[in-house]
């Protein structure tokens, strides 16, 4: 990976194949690098030819797991950091994300559109999450999610 | 007309046209300093806003609730704020979370400007500036 400093970031694993590319990384508690990150996925996901569509409902998914896990998780602890595994083909993405903190309930979160809610500014990440992947999974803890997204017809480059 | 990190500045009559000058809102890429910017504008006078997004691809769900915190702040001044030029994505974004119940959203800055109220009639309220 050559945009994130290697001090920032330890390598666990990364297999690179014509047909799937695999990447497994501890990444500190920075959002900085959270930005690093999710632009070296977004560049992957090019390069499996997902769509424009696609690419904004990922970029806009990971982009909230990757800072609720650093914010909410692991509360910006620069001690702590955020395990991420994520695999892409061409038809499917899938991340996994897993912070070092206490875990919460999902069911817990308010529904952000309920009118009465409509004015709170907090709650609408993981309604994005769902909205826009096809799969959400939080562990029982509540600490890790995993994601996925199958590819549509639409959802290929043109 | 004037520039910073995030916006380009362009006065029309007692409006203030903001071209948002990122593609990400969103926390990893600097929201605090984002809405910092944004509340020193108003500080400064300009409280009648037309926020022109057609360079922004994403705003994340924190940059949402603050723009909605920020909206109510300011028209609790006795200002306003208009959205215009929403990518396709974005005005999806809208949809969704039904924010476009709470903004005013326009296709471009014609229509947002004339639609704007008459600037006169504001009464500041320095009590509750937008912060």
């Amino acid at each position: 990976m050559n945009s994130l400093p290697a001090s920032d970031v330890k390598p666990v694993n990364q297999t690179n194949t014509q047909s799937e590319w695999v990447w497994e990384q501890h990444i500190p508690t920075d959002l900085q690098v959270a930005s690093q990150v999710l632009s070296h996925i977004l560049e992957r996901l090019q390069h499996y030819q997902w769509g424009q569509r696609e690419l904004f409902g990922i970029h806009l998914a990971l982009e909230e797991a990757l800072v609720n896990a650093m914010k909410h998780g692991n509360r910006m602890d620069p001690q702590k950091q955020v395990h991420l595994w994520c695999s892409i083909s061409r038809e499917q993405f899938q991340v996994r994300i897993t912070d070092q903190g206490e875990g919460f309930n999902p069911e817990e979160v308010p529904d952000c559109t309920a009118p009465e809610n409509l004015e709170r500014p907090c709650g609408r990440g993981l309604m994005l999450m769902r909205n826009f992947m096809s799969e959400v999974i939080y562990n029982e803890k509540g600490n890790q999610v995993t994601m996925r997204k199958h590819r549509s017809e639409e959802g290929a480059a043109s | 007309m004037s520039r910073n990190e995030f916006f380009q500045l362009e006065r029309s009559g007692p409006a203030t046209i903001l071209t948002v000058q990122v593609s990400r809102i969103s926390e990893s890429e600097g929201i605090e300093q984002f809405f910092a910017t944004l509340n020193a504008l108003v500080q400064e006078g300009h409280k009648q806003l037309v926020l022109d997004l057609h360079q922004v691809q994403l705003v994340s769900s924190r940059a949402l609730g603050k723009l909605v915190v920020f909206q109510r702040r300011l028209e609790q001044a006795g200002g306003w704020i208009r959205l215009c030029r929403l990518s396709d994505y974005l005005q999806e974004l809208f949809r969704i979370t039904q924010l476009g119940k709470l903004f005013q959203v326009f296709p471009d800055r014609d229509q947002a400007l004339q639609n704007a109220p008459p600037a006169e009639t504001q009464t500041l309220a320095p009590d509750n500036p937008a912060s």
